[in-house]
């Protein structure tokens, strides 16, 4: 086996086990919930399924931004991986297996709500559009938590999430009643692909704004 | 070939200087000791050595191959670092014995199963707690199981015996001798525990303020290394010329630790008398401070 098969065997085993324990604890709170309420946990459960695989999914991937970089990637350079090697196989384990629970969640939903089918054009580019802004989010945690560590970093990503909120709100209040608006509401359709694409790239610059810098970083335990 | 060779290693954190432009050669099959003081740079050193941090200057060769960023040289090398287990279960203190071992597992292509379990057993470790609930000793344990089952070529231990109980140490030094005789791999040892460790030393090296002393076979170092004491000038006599560490006068008398030549023997006479001095005396006088 090369380096990036080991690291691909390994990332894969440790992030589908931290997802199927991120799945495990929701259910749990939903078992306690409705042990506490008195109602049917299968019947809670069946009924807002999407709404928990969606929670579990975003959950993971920001799980999976903390901890991550700052736990097991030392582990993996400690134990004779290249570093970039190592970085890789990560992205691509979050990656996969992030998508692949977030699209449980999307069937769920067709599955719930099928005027959702009418409009695959439509929901499947803007629901990868929001996975890669996800993902991007992701690894603005794993940027800030190796840099400043993992409680800062977990406290400027917050600030850094207000901050985002805070222009996105002034940014569609200034194009509400503005020309581009009407655009956008005259052809939805584009309006997805572009969200989509921008979704994309921003996972992109997440994944390289995480590997600069990380082949001069020294790697300790903590 | 079949060396791993430092060259002029530099390390640099911000404008504090480790490490001062290290050459050092290590050749297969021996196993070397790494001796050195609390911050003299041991652990930068091997971590440098390993290609898992990168050196301020200067490069590291294992067998014609550059370590840094290269799985072909880095499948050959376990650098298996000591744990400080600090951030209790939210660090690398949340994994499980387990877990950790299977990391070891997939990552170091040779690595030896069977080692493992005969370790596992060999120490009584429990491998279902998490890394933050074990103790110093049983910390060293686990790092010791990956780096002897890694059957990495070269493969470096920091602070192995850190914590272990006499028994354990007993039995560390025992298969790690077995393994030796069996595979020929090269393995170096820092430690703090010199005399314990100094009859398997193959070779020494005294790493000083960031400078690598002295690189030497140890039953040699140990054979020309002598404390010499008694009347000052005829103790001046014996030091001119010759490396003197540790020189000690007090009143008429004067005391030195001092290098002979190899092959060259000093005898107790009226006026001085000649000791002989074991590998720990011996780093004291180079490495403590002067009298």
């Amino acid at each position: 086996m090369t380096g990036f098969d080991r690291n691909l065997k390994y990332w894969f085993y440790y992030v589908s086990k931290s997802m199927l324990a991120i799945y495990a604890m929701i259910i749990g709170i939903v078992a306690v919930m409705s042990l506490l309420d008195g109602s049917n946990f299968i019947d809670t459960f069946t009924e807002n399924i999407v709404l928990y695989l969606t929670m579990a999914s975003a959950m993971s991937v920001i799980v999976f931004g903390f901890t991550n970089i700052t736990v097991m990637f030392p582990v993996t350079v400690s134990m004779s991986s290249r570093r970039r090697t190592s970085l890789v196989a990560m992205n691509v384990a979050q990656q996969v297996i992030g998508l692949l629970s977030f699209t449980i969640s999307f069937i769920c939903a067709l599955i719930k709500w099928p005027v959702l089918k009418e409009m695959l054009s439509l929901v499947i580019p803007a629901f990868l559009g929001v996975i890669g802004i996800l993902f991007f989010l992701g690894n603005i945690v794993a940027f800030l938590s190796e840099r400043f560590g993992r409680t800062v970093g977990m406290i400027l990503y917050i600030v850094f999430v207000f901050f985002v909120v805070f222009l996105c709100t002034i940014g569609i209040g200034i194009v509400k009643n503005g020309k581009t608006f009407s655009m956008v509401m005259a052809n939805p359709q584009a309006f997805a692909i572009l969200f989509c694409a921008a979704g994309i790239i921003l996972d992109v610059l997440g994944i390289v704004l995480v590997s600069a810098g990380l082949n001069k970083k020294e790697i300790k335990y903590c | 070939m079949n060396t791993l060779e430092c060259k002029g290693i530099v390390k640099k954190f911000g404008s504090n200087e480790v490490l001062h432009g290290v050459d050092v050669t290590l050749e297969k099959g021996k196993i070397y000791g790494l001796i050195g003081r609390n911050g003299a740079g041991k652990t930068t050193l091997l971590s440098i050595a390993s290609g898992q941090n990168p050196a301020t200057a200067g490069e590291v060769d294992v067998d014609g191959l550059k370590v840094w960023d290269n799985q072909d040289a880095l499948d050959k090398i376990c650098f298996s670092r000591e744990l400080n287990i600090t951030a209790g279960n939210t660090g690398i203190g949340g994994l499980k014995v387990k877990e950790y071992l299977k990391a070891a597992r997939t990552y170091f292509p040779g690595y030896d199963k069977s080692i493992e379990e005969r370790l596992i057993k060999e120490f009584e470790l429990d491998i279902k707690k998490r890394l933050s609930k074990l103790s110093k000793g049983m910390l060293s344990m686990v790092t010791i199981i990956v780096a002897l089952a890694s059957k990495s070529e070269y493969t470096f231990f920091d602070e192995p015996v850190a914590g272990l109980d006499v028994v354990a140490r007993d039995t560390f030094y025992k298969i790690l001798l077995e393994e030796f005789a069996e595979s020929g791999r090269t393995f170096v040892i820092s430690t703090h525990i010199i005399e314990e460790a100094a009859d398997i030393f193959e070779e020494v090296l005294f790493l000083d303020k960031g400078n690598i002393i002295l690189k030497e076979n140890t039953q040699e170092l140990v054979g020309r290394t002598v404390h010499v004491s008694g009347v000052s000038e005829e103790v001046d006599k014996i030091m001119e010329g010759k490396k003197t560490y540790h020189v000690e006068t007090i009143g008429r008398s004067k005391a030195a630790t001092v290098m002979l030549e190899p092959g060259e023997e000093l005898r107790n006479t009226a006026d001085i008398t000649v000791q002989p001095m074991n590998l720990q005396q011996i780093f004291v006088a180079m490495c403590g401070k002067e009298a």
